[in-house]
């Protein structure tokens, strides 16, 4: 059960903002007073310039946490993606992480290394509770897991119940739901179940009233890279007025 | 009680206890282990090893804050004892040390020192150094003090200032310092005993660091004679960078005069022993953990 988010039960719509880099940190510090997701797939694209969050290493994205956790007291959700590895690279990865300030590790069942795609190759059951109880010992009470499921479009809602009720019994603080459509996460938020259940958020998607709370995939960085492409077109446009 | 807690409170209870500690430098993690498994009290992560293991470079202030801290922090990870740090002069303006303070003791770092040689600084025993005027270490320690999280983070001053201005400037200095927090006191390179005397004479109940340097500047004191003197701590910052290295000459000079390593393995460690060593056992044992098969019952 998630202590953490018991914490925010007042805010019926709680939307956990996802970021990748320093300044949208600063600013969320300054606006908002809810956990913040440290993205492995946002931060690959700020360190890296690379939008496959396989290519990040589990020491280049400790450091950013690290150098995030210096800067806000706010609840940090740290990536622990899909383990970076076997079971006992997760039990190094979540102590890593955990030291480096992060108060939950999402941990995701996709098989490593994780992609940042739509439809993800994911992990066996097996492979997936042997890695929560991996994170599970290596970290302390205080330390939350969370666990992202992101192959419905592979396993469907049946079998995503039976992943659910595994990793309640294995010790997950909460469940995520990623790449749902929206009957998909009806069918599963309708069951009962024992731990918070998230899902992933993008602003227009439909809210289902089940669900605990959600957590944004990028909107900030998605609305600064927009930005971006309008300023390029107008610089673009002043070069050429310029070389007239 | 979490593994950073759990290092500055038994620091702290060290340092102001009533046995000196032992600390020793590590150049690296695996080092540390070692000075951990023989008996070293603390492990000091300090610039002289760091830029030697490191950059394979002298201490003259070529080793970065990003470097130091990473070095430390992996010393950190790898044992269960108190480790101090060697914070240099925190690496630029009052902005600056606040950073170094929250990341040292973010990593789980007990304590660390400043110092107020001028940057790029040099090992305390190196000649040529210079130092700032007081106000500028006093103003850094202020800052450190008020910007650590946890009280029992401690901070040291350590001043330079006895190879540019005297011993008396040096404990002057140190008053300074003092006043402005430090929690404890290091004066760097005294040149014989009785300079040691006139220290702890000078600061009877604060908690002093000797550092014995081979070749340095200071007599090579024994450490039953530096707790009768009144030192707290003191430190090894060369010993373990000169035997490695003494120790891989000798290796190699073997080598390329019998082609083979045949004749130094009476001075190795054996392939079991030092897997063993560095915990292979334990990494197999957990690895076993998580097995499918063991995963069944959650099914």
């Amino acid at each position: 059960m998630s202590h953490l988010l018991n914490q925010y039960a007042s805010n019926r719509h709680l939307i956990m903002p996802a970021i990748g880099e320093g300044m949208a940190l600063r600013l969320l510090n300054r606006n908002q007073l809810v956990p913040i997701y440290l993205s492995a797939t946002l931060a690959t694209q700020t360190l890296l310039g690379e939008t496959n969050q396989g290519l990040l290493t589990l020491s280049e994205y400790a450091k950013f946490l690290r150098d995030m956790r210096l800067t806000t007291n706010l609840p940090l959700i740290a990536d622990l993606q899909s383990g970076f590895g076997n079971p006992l690279n997760t039990y190094y990865a979540a102590q890593e992480l955990e030291r480096s300030g992060g108060d939950v590790l999402l941990l995701n069942d996709q098989h490593y290394p994780a992609h940042s795609e739509e439809q993800p190759a994911t992990t066996n059951l097996a492979d997936l509770l042997g890695k929560l109880r991996a994170a599970r010992d290596a970290t302390s009470e205080g330390t939350e897991i969370w666990v992202k499921l992101e192959g419905l479009w592979e396993y469907g809602p049946t079998d995503i119940l039976n992943r659910m009720q595994a990793l309640t019994k294995a010790g997950a603080d909460a469940i995520i739901i990623d790449h749902w459509q929206a009957d998909q996460l009806t069918t599963i938020a309708a069951q009962k179940r024992t731990i918070p259940l998230l899902a992933t958020w993008t602003p227009s998607c439909q809210m289902d009233a089940q669900i605990d709370a959600w957590l944004d995939t990028g909107l900030l960085i998605r609305e600064a890279q927009r930005a971006q492409q309008e300023a390029l077109a107008a610089f673009m446009g002043g070069i050429a007025y310029a070389q007239k | 009680m979490r593994k950073n807690e759990l290092m500055r409170e038994t620091f702290k209870k060290a340092v102001f206890g009533d046995q000196i500690i032992r600390m020793v430098v590590a150049p690296d993690a695996l080092a540390a282990k070692i000075a951990e498994e023989n008996g070293a009290d603390a492990v000091f992560a300090a610039g002289y090893a760091t830029s030697a293991s490191t950059l394979a470079m002298p201490d003259r202030g070529i080793a970065d804050f990003g470097m130091m801290l990473e070095r430390c922090r992996e010393i950190i990870n790898a044992v269960n004892i108190p480790v101090f740090a060697d914070a240099d002069t925190g690496y630029g303006d009052l902005e600056n040390v606040k950073r170094t303070v929250r990341s040292y003791e973010m990593i789980g770092a007990a304590g660390i020192f400043l110092e107020d040689q001028k940057w790029p600084k040099r090992c305390g025993h190196m000649a040529g150094k210079s130092v700032e005027a007081p106000e500028v270490l006093e103003a850094k320690i202020a800052t450190a003090v008020a910007t650590r999280q946890h009280d029992d983070f401690l901070i040291m001053s350590r001043t330079d200032a006895r190879a540019v201005y005297g011993l008396d400037d040096a404990i002057a200095r140190s008053h300074r310092y003092q006043d402005a927090g430090a929690d404890m006191v290091f004066i760097e390179a005294p040149r014989n005993r009785e300079e040691l005397v006139s220290i702890h004479e000078a600061f009877p109940t604060t908690p002093l660091m000797a550092n014995m340097i081979e070749g340095g500047a200071t007599p090579l004191t024994q450490t039953a004679d530096l707790q009768r003197l009144g030192f707290r701590i003191v430190v090894y910052p060369t010993a373990m960078t000169y035997a490695q290295t003494y120790a891989n000459e000798a290796l190699l000079q073997s080598l390329q005069e019998t082609g083979t390593t045949q004749k130094f393995e009476d001075r190795m460690v054996t392939f079991s022993r030092f897997n063993h060593f560095v915990g292979l056992d334990e990494v197999n044992a957990r690895e076993q953990c998580y097995t499918p098969e063991k995963m069944k019952q959650y099914l």
